[in-house]
């Protein structure tokens, strides 16, 4: 394998990785379920065990239970052997309870990936958490501290509407003068 | 398509992405250390801003005044950029970068966030350049000072909010041929 093609390889594995965070943060069931290959396994534990496209039904459905969700990637290990190649994703993660606490956990992905028809998916992601750790309650936040757009977890977050203007050629709000 | 102009179309594809990515996080490195030069090599001037730890709104043409006029207000920035999400479409890009940002303020206090820039970019005749930004804030947390955990255990390099900061000499050094570190602390 050249040089350039296992690069290519580990980048198409990485960011399998983070499209993975981006879908589960905004709750976009169709994008999470198209990570996995259709008969990709998901393995969080008691959460929910079985295949990747259920995993993402359940994972929409859980919506309502934070404010907010955020799927840190940080450290990635990937070996490619072929057409598998196994990664590991180390992961922060950190979600706003409805009740104004945080709580946050280090963990890690233990993907094996498949390419089918030149596409690398996940053919099996296990989630295992590293660190579990609750916020002290005294640390509360200061909203408006900070000039910032509202989040989402859904489709209505502002970083739809950049990809779409983006693929478009349409005018973005905070694009330059001349597209205001 | 033959498989010579696939290939070109994927490496193409593949030096965009790596080459924006090196932009988000030079201009990361550029804000957290206050390098005005290198913040507006990184933006079309026209550019309309919003950096929401920063606090700044408004057009590149100012931004790195902005951050040059504040500098007493923050004793500490640092950016840590995590997933970066790039869709590449023709000359304009489209990149969502996850954000945690650990600010120390005048009143030392600590200042956490996790956030993302969506950044709308542009590819010019110099490269790619940031044509705008958005960020969005998801999780505000304060986290509060202890006066213990603070205590300074051993002797570290102290960053700094200038390009007086230890990176900046690291990367000379190497772009001169000199040796690094020059202080006599290489243990080789």
């Amino acid at each position: 394998m050249s040089d350039l093609a296992r690069i290519a390889d580990e980048e198409a594995i990485t960011r399998i990785a983070h499209q993975y965070s981006r879908a589960a943060d905004r709750c976009d069931q169709a994008a999470l379920a198209g990570v996995y290959h259709p008969d990709g396994i998901d393995d969080h534990g008691s959460h929910f065990s079985g295949l990747g496209s259920d995993f993402a039904a359940w994972a929409a459905s859980q919506r309502e239970m934070f404010v907010a969700g955020v799927h840190h990637v940080t450290t990635v290990r990937v070996d490619v052997v072929g057409n598998t190649a196994a990664a590991e994703s180390a992961t922060f993660g950190l979600v706003r309870l409805r009740s104004g606490r945080v709580s946050w956990s280090s963990g890690r992905y233990l993907d094996r990936l498949e390419r089918r028809d030149g596409v690398w998916k996940l053919a099996y992601r296990r989630f295992v958490r590293d660190i579990p750790l609750p916020m002290p309650v005294h640390a509360q936040p200061e909203p408006d501290r900070v000039p910032a757009s509202a989040t989402s977890r859904s489709p209505a977050d502002p970083s739809y509407a950049l990809f779409a203007a983006a693929r478009d050629g349409s005018a973005w709000p905070c694009g330059e003068r001349g597209e205001q | 398509m033959s498989e010579t102009t696939t290939r070109s179309v994927e490496q193409q594809r593949l030096l965009d992405e790596v080459s924006i990515r090196r932009l988000l996080h030079r201009l990361a490195r550029s804000t957290d250390r206050a390098d005005l030069g290198a913040i507006a090599a990184a933006c079309d001037p026209a550019a309309i801003i919003h950096d929401g730890p920063l606090g700044y709104s408004g057009v590149a043409q100012h931004f790195g005044a902005w951050i040059d006029e504040r500098r007493d207000a923050v004793d500490a920035m640092a950016t840590h950029l995590t997933n970066v999400t790039i869709e590449v479409h023709d000359d304009r890009a489209a990149a969502e970068s996850y954000a945690i940002t650990i600010e120390l303020d005048a009143g030392q206090r600590v200042h956490w966030r996790s956030g993302r820039y969506l950044d709308l970019l542009h590819r010019t005749g110099g490269g790619w350049r940031l044509a705008g930004r958005e960020y969005v804030l998801d999780i505000d947390l304060p986290v509060p000072t202890d006066p213990v955990a603070v205590t300074p255990i051993g002797t570290y390099v102290e960053g700094v909010r200038t390009t007086e900061d230890a990176s900046f000499g690291l990367f000379a050094a190497i772009a001169n041929g000199l040796p690094w570190p020059d202080d006599g602390a290489d243990p080789a």
